[in-house]
């Protein structure tokens, strides 16, 4: 996908989400105007990052940017998780990371290449 | 107690890593599968004594089901595994089909993730908190990527790279519907994220985000069932993993996310969505077992005729529990028989690859005359994961069939019977090929096979004949009677489901 199309759908997904985000309720929290908006933006960059790109490292990485913004929800939405099970989650996210990006390495010396479009020999036969 | 569940396969993996003789390893591997199913065993017997730990961690009805299937089918598995290890375990070998050399990877590093995956599923099992629940179910993709990395060459990357990828983005949305969820926990009422505390302020949660939040947990934890439109991942994972993966893979990891899916319906149903939520999951099962029957029909490998066979399973515990009453029953008792019957095929699937060097079910021929014991159980188990009737899932697939009669929604009984059917031709029509075939279509696969895999690897072991022999009888034993602790288990968990 091109940079100037993804550009315009990345303009695209941030007035869809201060438009959405501005307006979801949440009754007796106290929270910073553009909390929930920000959060969904990233959350959704991320996934057009995975989706739209065919490196692996960069999709790696839009992981990353989606796990981000569903964190900073977290924040807003989540107080009353405990901090263990916090602790929790970003240990995941972090040894998440640190598998894909062996797996990357392995993409790329056996293939000399980490473009997971290609990565397209598995599929279902005819007989 | 109960924290020895976790801590013995964790304690073990952690042991497996750093040490170096290969067959004290091995015995290891045994030692703590066989060390886990006496502790669970023991927590059938006495569940008193595994008490909860906090709030977090305790055994409830639905999760002892789950782990005694996971931990029965981790022991059986872990004879095979011992078998495959020894047949193939370290160095290089060659590609069967491609016929390039790959290494493998270290028995040391196998043998450690396999025991990591038996302390994170069990984790799934026993954790009552939605947070740990996700904790729990994203460390078991983390620790069962490099399982399906074995082999180490370019058609396993790329399935690898597929399940981590795609199942690390489910399980993100998962974590959306986690946070979500505990959205709908109105602020200062105190309430915790554990399914006891939620189901026990139900009438407080605000439903708009409770029905947001299971929507998404739905996507997210279907993801990693392998639900229908979501499971692009898993006919890939499951050709490409060694037999020992493949086999826990569909008959213990899909359980664990089919458990996340219960978990937050049993939430659901307290606060009055059960309706929405059920009907919900009855579209997941039915596309599933459509998309399932479209792609076994005329499906060349049959390792992974074997996958979509797990999709369409999948599809049929998400119409069980869709329908409700009978139907929970039915779903529930279907998760054990499945769990057994697809892991012994998994297995024997292993053993077919060994012999014949093919995943191409146009290559298997004459299976009967070239290894007789792997084609009788081969045979068998296509009839018992086809619900044909002295096996279980004869009745837990009647069960299903009886809910949805007395649901009233032909809709629901014409499709599900449709699917069924079709499946069953399809797979009949593959076996019928496999088992029997022409004496020259044997021949050339054996001229084909005898060049590339070593002689000692064509003979049938004790070791990878015995582990799907002993599932199969188990299976066979539940279709002639359901022992009554079994009974027993299945209604206390039909009861933490709700009605």
């Amino acid at each position: 996908m091109g940079y100037s199309l993804s550009l315009l759908i990345g303009v695209a997904m941030l007035a869809g989400s201060l438009a959405a985000g501005l307006r979801i309720p949440l009754p007796g929290r106290e929270l910073p105007l553009l909390l929930v908006p920000s959060a969904m933006f990233t959350a959704l960059t991320g996934l057009f990052i995975i989706v739209g790109r065919r490196s692996a490292i960069v999709q790696a990485l839009g992981y990353l940017a989606m796990e981000n913004g569903i964190a900073a929800f977290g924040l807003a939405l989540a107080e009353q998780e405990p901090l263990l099970v916090e602790m929790g989650t970003l240990l995941d996210a972090f040894v998440a990371v640190f598998v894909m990006g062996i797996t990357i390495f392995h993409i790329n010396r056996e293939f000399d290449h980490i473009d997971a479009d290609r990565l397209s020999s598995l599929k279902d036969a005819p007989e | 107690m109960i924290l020895l569940l976790v801590g013995l396969p964790a304690a073990a993996a952690l042991a497996a890593f750093f040490l170096r003789p290969n067959e004290p390893r091995r015995l290891l591997l045994l030692g703590t599968a066989l060390a886990h199913t006496a502790c669970v065993a023991w927590s059938w017997v006495r569940p008193d004594l595994f008490a909860a730990l906090g709030d977090w961690i305790a055994l409830d009805s639905l999760g002892r089901l789950f782990l005694g299937i996971t931990s029965v089918l981790f022991l059986v598995v872990s004879f095979y595994a011992v078998g495959f290890l020894r047949r193939e375990g370290g160095g290089r070998s060659s590609d069967p089909e491609e016929g390039f050399l790959f290494d493998n990877t270290p028995e040391a590093l196998f043998t450690a993730c396999l025991l990591g995956f038996l302390a994170t599923m069990t984790l799934v099992t026993v954790s009552t908190h939605f947070g740990l629940l996700w904790v729990a179910i994203e460390a078991t993709t983390l620790v069962s990527a490099p399982l399906i990395h074995y082999h180490r060459h370019h058609r396993s990357l790329e399935a690898t790279w597929k399940y981590l990828l795609l199942c690390s983005v489910g399980i993100a949305v998962a974590l959306l519907g986690t946070y979500f969820v505990a959205a709908a926990v109105p602020r200062g009422s105190g309430g915790s994220l554990t399914f006891r505390a939620l189901a026990q302020r139900a009438s407080l949660l605000d439903v708009r985000w409770l029905k947001a939040g299971f929507l998404l947990l739905l996507v997210g934890y279907g993801t990693k069932m392998g639900l229908a439109p979501l499971h692009a991942w898993l006919p890939d994972a499951h050709s490409e993993a060694p037999p020992v993966v493949s086999a826990l893979l569909s008959g213990a990891l899909l359980n664990c996310a089919f458990l996340a899916i219960l978990r937050i319906l049993s939430v659901c149903t307290a606060a009055g969505l059960g309706a929405f939520s059920r009907q919900t999951i009855l579209v997941f099962g039915l596309v599933s077992m459509a998309v399932a029957a479209g792609l076994i029909i005329g499906q060349a490998d049959f390792k992974r005729l074997l996958a979509y066979s797990s999709v369409e399973h999948m599809g049929i515990l998400a119409v069980g529990i869709g329908l409700g009453g009978t139907g929970d029953w039915g779903s529930l008792f279907h998760a054990v028989n499945h769990s057994l019957t697809k892991a012994a095929l998994f297995l024997l699937a292993g053993n077919l690859l060994a012999a014949y060097g093919s995943k191409k079910t146009a290559d298997v021929r004459g299976a009967l005359r070239r290894t007789p014991f792997t084609a009788v159980l081969w045979t068998a188990g296509f009839f018992a994961i086809l619900g044909a009737p002295p096996f279980g899932a004869f009745s837990s697939e009647l069960a299903i069939l009886m809910a949805a009669v007395h649901s009233g929604s032909w809709a629901v009984v014409v499709l599900y019977s449709l699917f069924l059917a079709a499946i069953f031709a399809g797979m009949v029509g593959v076996l019928a090929r496999m088992a029997q075939g022409g004496a020259h279509g044997a021949r050339t696969a054996g001229a084909h096979s005898a060049a590339l895999v070593p002689a000692g690897a064509r003979r049938e072991g004790a070791l990878a004949v015995a582990p799907p022999l002993v599932l199969l009888c188990l299976t066979l034993a539940l279709g002639l009677f359901v022992p009554g602790f079994l009974a027993r288990s299945l209604q206390q968990a039909m009861a933490l489901l709700g009605v």
